[in-house]
């Protein structure tokens, strides 16, 4: 072993004291977080707090809808009967520096359930490998780690796209078209050119345009998330109109860095809904300004609400990323309500909607998969009479190397 | 550059044996006792081994479905035709170089990731024509021996012009390697004699 | 694909397979057996049989009595005899659950395999390369030598030539081409003894090593022919006849004498003359070894001595006299004997008047002229006639012949050696149911036991034929240097015959086993090794190869000679 466990040792004691403290401190904050949620719908000037706080451009939260902020929502009875899952997830194979093979590699993996037809579901992998000179060399320079995640994510909503509009022709039952993690590309600070961003961005919109043209309800699935849009809300809630500036400026965490699954924990019943808010973010700024076509005066702006997938006294919540012109379709809003809490019914103990987990299996890239491409290439090369020239680093690192799946935020 | 009877990708490898991964269902899947060889030596020589154990990995999802009440019936269709990862096994029994077949162990073990394909039955004929691979199989502690000695000699016989006085000479063999354990060798004996 | 099991074992470097002896080339002609794995000098050797071609089928093919070779590491070859095959495993478990006899497949592999035929082997004789003759063994073939059939050529390596000295008396089991030939000095140079329960051919077996031996002039032979066996032509049951020694020993021919002129005559027999005794010749000594035939007690036998003392020669015709003698009274009055001692021995005495050779008075000396035929080669016969089933009459004759020709013998071996004259010629006297002479009780103080055990001190040695060895004195049986035997199934007298022969145990199963009808069990100084044989045939190839012509060729020969003579 090559740490210092005795170092680690006290550190690891440290680290456990500061963590109990925080723990016990935020669990101290819940209850006045609840207490701000039960007044917050009779609080005056929440819209224009909210106003103020938007046009801030600084500011990022929920924003009420037409549903009480407060407001929770039953599991539906109705809509599950007959919906069609599609279920989408990637993974990637990141280029390595000092590999002698430049390339990457972005693996979907889509599951499509028809729930209730007794029919078998099907999979479909899609595998796409980046290694020619225009692929890897982006703005002049090797592709990045952040680029190669957009590239994954676009080709995620692509994917989507393409089976929705394929199920959509086929059957006239709801089409609930799942992404494993958030909706939106999100693209600050991370050295990507222009063009190359707003190319991304033009392929994402274009998909989502699709989806909503055929009315599929696309929804984001954030397990164990970890936001807080809804506390920045109470928070701000909590202030005087004039005094919202002043918030705004202040970057210290709200309700001492509790989550808003923390909260919604407490406040929603097993399979309940919370109301649907919209997401106040830059990230948002691209999906507030496009139309949804079909969907007149609604845009592809990212909403949310929490989901408890569980129907037990334990509570699990997730948040749902959906866009406007789901939202705005209470019929869609009910299937997926409905779908998401009975497909997770089936992985007891995850909670994981069923769906999804088998997207995930599929998108999956093993250890020895990455060497087969290797391999593949190494051959192709020689074919050539290129002899890759792997360098000493990576013969060093490469022994006991895993390559796990992407590190999504949840 | 797969070729029909590729059947997975080499794991982990010692002198002893080694193991592959695949994914079923596949129509050529690997059976328990099938002859599979794998390149050795750069390349230059091929690793014959028979295949052990065949394990599906354990799999959180299959684990998470047992434990729920009233799973649906496209679940359980959809669990049937997953491709599910398994890890195959396999005991190294010889190699080969050229058209030469010796059996015993290889100088040196295959390399990871290198490809496992089924042994063409002129290659299992070459192999089993010399009885070292019982033993070979008999002090396999790794292996279920007596299963696996059944099932070899099941495929081992299938290439000879004279099964019966094969099997025979194979009996003959296994009873002066485990003559002192008769219970097992009966047991062994009257398996293969079914095979006739 | 190949046919052997060695063909699938592992191979070493040098493409030998590994677990099984390597098969040289020169082997490969033999048939292999097996292998040695155990023994010892003293008790034989272990073999562990290979299970054959067809499992299990070596042992079938296996037969007590067998020869094998095994091969040493020294290019030694241990010339061996079968002597017992026993079903052996590897396992003791197979005992309690065998394969059923349903399933070929467990039969054949466990018959290969962990059940297994151990066969006991007695090492005889070392064939040395370097070597032309045989020798006995002194050390055994090493673990693991590889044990094969014998070929004939062995078997002829060990018993030798056909010649002068040899004589072709049969063949090994199963082997019908080699000869075993018979040392004929050596079977002379001891007594010898032929042996075997009745009906198992011992006079045609004695009647082959006589004409040898006569034949061969390596001895004059005294043949007490109790039942005409001998001498002329025998006839058995079905009618069938075989010539007599007489009748093919050419120039060689015994000489027939009678006790029964008439019934000899009456057979047409050629008969050089007829034994009469005289009453006054019988010495006490002649009447001892009846004493157990005429039931007389130790002091019956004693007054034996003393009638003879006050009586004298006419001893024996005084006793008979039916109208008494002066000379009996007075004994009996003198007190010397009680009345019942002297009424019982004259009692006794009576069998002799049924001896019609026994005579009062005779003109002729033929125990003189039997010495002198025997001194100078002549075979002698004589036959028993109607007395043959009159057991005290052989046994009286044959003692006294036998007795009186040996005192001529040490006579004339002592003069030989104080004046350098002529040796004796080499003597061998044939007695039949011999135990009776050599019974424990008499055989230290009769003729016969003194002949057996001064070996050939005198150049007089015994060719005993008997049924039932048991009987005879053990020392006189340990002086007998070659054993013919048939088959002998009473423990006892198998006992006797393998007495103070070194593994002998190992032999008797063989001779517990052998066919009632010619065949036989050699053993001792004239055969190199103990050799089970099939008694080669008495027939006119046996008769040409001791001499026998036929009328044309004696009339051709006549002629030549004649020729030759003017």
């Amino acid at each position: 072993m090559s740490i210092n466990i005795q170092d680690l040792t006290s550190q690891i004691h440290d680290a456990g004291a500061a963590i109990a403290g925080r723990i016990s401190s935020q669990g101290k904050l819940i209850p006045a977080a609840l207490a701000q949620l039960n007044v917050v719908d009779q609080v005056k000037d929440l819209h224009e707090k909210v106003e103020k706080a938007a046009a801030s451009k600084s500011w990022t939260g929920a924003k009420p809808t037409r549903e009480p902020v407060a407001a929770t929502y039953p599991l539906p009875t109705i809509g599950q009967e007959q919906a069609t899952v599609i279920a989408v997830d990637g993974s990637q194979i990141y280029p390595d520096k000092h590999s002698a093979l430049q390339y990457y590699l972005i693996n979907i993996g889509a599951f499509i359930i028809q729930i209730g037809s007794g029919k078998a579901p099907s999979v479909v992998k899609t595998t796409v490998l980046g290694a020619g000179e225009s692929d890897v060399i982006v703005d002049g320079r090797m592709i990045t780690v952040p680029l190669v995640n957009l590239r994954r994510t676009v080709a995620e909503m692509e994917g989507l796209t393409e089976l929705s509009l394929d199920v959509e022709t086929s059957t006239q039952a709801t089409v609930i078209s799942l992404i494993d993690g958030p909706i939106a590309l999100r693209t600050q600070g991370e050295g990507i050119s222009k063009r190359e961003t707003d190319h991304l961005y033009n392929r994402h919109l274009k998909a989502i345009d699709r989806l909503a043209e055929c009315n599929c309800a696309l929804a984001g699935y954030v397990d164990q998330p970890g936001g807080s849009s809804v506390l920045n809300l109470l928070w701000l809630s909590s202030f005087e109109l004039d005094e919202i500036d002043a918030v705004i400026e202040d970057n210290t965490p709200v309700f001492g860095g509790l989550s808003d699954r923390a909260v919604f924990q407490k406040h929603l019943g097993p399979g309940e809904r919370s109301a649907i808010f919209e997401t106040v973010s830059g990230w948002n700024i691209p999906y507030q300004q496009r139309r949804a076509p079909e969907h007149p005066n609604t845009t592809h702006s990212i909403h949310i609400f929490y989901l408890n997938v569980s129907l037990n006294d334990s509570p699990v919540i997730v948040r749902v990323e959906i866009p406007e012109w789901v939202a705005n379709v209470p019929t869609l809003v009910d299937a997926l309500h409905a779908t998401l809490v009975s497909q997770s019914q089936y992985t007891a103990g995850s909670h994981y909607p069923y769906a999804l987990a088998r997207a995930d299996g599929e998108a999956v890239i093993q250890t020895q998969d990455r060497q087969v491409v290797e391999n593949m290439l190494t051959r192709e090369l020689l074919k050539h009479n290129i002899v890759p020239n792997k360098s000493a680093k990576l013969a060093m690192k490469g022994k006991a190397r895993r390559y796990q799946r992407k590190g999504k935020r949840r | 550059m797969t070729t029909a009877i590729q059947i997975g990708q080499l794991l982990q490898s010692s002198i002893r044996g080694f193991s592959f991964g695949c994914a079923v269902p596949k129509p050529e899947m690997p059976h328990f006792g099938a002859f599979v060889k794998v390149p050795i030596l750069n390349g230059t020589a091929q690793a014959i081994g028979t295949i052990y154990d065949i394990v599906l990995e354990e799999d959180d999802l299959v684990r998470q479905i047992v434990a729920t009440p009233e799973t649906p019936a496209e679940i359980i269709l959809d669990q049937r035709q997953r491709q599910m990862p398994i890890e195959v096994s396999v005991l190294t029994l010889g190699y080969m170089q050229g058209t030469t077949v010796k059996s015993g162990l290889p100088p040196q073990p295959p390399l990871t990731l290198d490809t496992i394909r089924l042994c063409e039955s002129t290659e299992i004929a070459a192999l089993t024509n010399d009885f070292n691979f019982l033993r070979l199989i008999m002090q396999a502690s790794e292996a279920p021996t007596d299963e696996l000695l059944v099932r070899v000699l099941e495929h081992a016989v299938s290439v000879q012009s004279n099964p019966s006085q094969y099997l025979r000479f194979a009996g003959q063999y296994l009873a002066q390697l485990i003559g002192n354990d008769f219970q097992r060798l009966d047991t062994i004996l009257r398996r293969l004699e079914s095979l006739l | 694909m190949s046919d052997e099991l060695d063909d699938f074992l592992p191979r070493d470097a040098d493409n030998n397979p590994i677990g099984l002896e390597t098969t040289q080339e020169e082997e490969a002609a033999r048939v292999r057996l097996g292998v040695v794995v155990g023994g010892s000098l003293s008790k034989g050797l272990t073999v562990k049989l290979d299970s054959g071609l067809n499992a299990g089928q070596t042992i079938e093919n296996m037969a007590v009595g067998r020869y094998v070779v095994a091969k040493g590491l020294t290019e030694r070859k241990f010339f061996s005899i079968v002597t017992d095959i026993i079903l052996d495993n590897t396992n003791p478990a197979i005992e309690q659950t065998p394969p059923p006899v349903s399933s070929p497949f467990l039969s054949d592999v466990y018959r290969a395999t962990v059940a297994y035929g151990r066969a006991n082997v007695s090492p005889m004789l070392v064939l040395d390369p370097n070597d032309k003759e045989p020798r006995p063994n002194k050390t055994i073939p090493a673990h693991f030598s590889p044990v094969f059939e014998a070929t004939e050529e062995d078997v002829n390596q060990v018993f030798g030539e056909e010649d002068d000295d040899h004589f072709h008396i049969g063949s090994p089991l199963d082997m019908e081409g080699v000869k075993v030939n018979l040392d004929l000095n050596r079977f002379v140079e001891r007594s010898s003894g032929v042996f075997g329960k009745s009906g198992t051919g011992k006079s045609f077996i004695t009647r082959t090593l006589l004409a040898a031996v006569i034949a061969k002039q390596k001895a004059s032979c005294l043949i007490f022919d109790m039942h005409s066996d001998y001498g002329w032509e025998i006839t058995n049951e079905r009618g069938k006849t075989w010539k007599g020694l007489t009748q093919i020993l050419g120039n060689n021919r015994p000489h027939i004498y009678t006790l029964d002129k008439k019934t000899s005559l009456a057979r047409n027999n050629k008969i050089a003359g007829e034994l009469q005794i005289q009453y006054s010749d019988i010495e006490p000594a002649d009447v001892e070894m009846l004493s157990s035939m005429l039931n007389l007690s130790d002091v019956q036998t004693g007054a034996l001595y003393y009638l003879h003392r006050k009586l004298g020669e006419q001893w024996v015709a005084k006793l008979l006299d039916e109208n008494g003698s002066p000379e009996i009274e007075e004994i009996i009055e003198e007190g010397m004997l009680v009345k019942g001692t002297l009424s019982a021995i004259q009692r006794k005495f009576e069998l002799f008047r049924r001896m019609d050779f026994l005579v009062p008075k005779s003109s002729n000396n033929v125990v003189g002229e039997i010495f002198e035929k025997l001194q100078r080669g002549t075979s002698i016969v004589l036959e028993f006639g109607k007395h043959g089933d009159n057991l005290p009459a052989y046994m009286l004759v044959a003692n006294y012949l036998t007795r009186r020709v040996h005192g001529r013998y040490v006579q004339a071996k002592n003069d030989a050696v104080g004046s350098k004259a002529e040796q004796p010629k080499p003597l061998m006297i044939v007695i039949e149911e011999a135990h009776k002479f050599l019974d424990p009780e008499i055989a230290k103080h009769t003729i016969f036991g003194t002949i057996a055990r001064e070996l050939r001190k005198y150049n007089v040695t015994l060719l005993v034929v008997d049924q039932r060895p048991s009987g005879i004195d053990d020392e006189v049986m340990s002086q007998i240097g070659t054993r013919v035997t048939a088959l002998l199934d009473n423990e006892a007298d198998i006992r006797a015959v393998f007495s103070g022969v070194s593994g002998a145990s190992a032999l008797r199963e063989v001779l517990a086993r052998l066919d009632t009808q010619q065949q036989a069990l050699i053993l001792g100084h004239a055969v190199p090794m103990p050799v089970v044989i099939r008694t080669r045939d008495y027939d006119e190839e046996l008769y040409r190869a001791v001499g026998f012509l036929n009328d044309t060729e004696v009339e051709e020969k006549t002629k030549a000679a004649y020729d030759d003579l003017w």
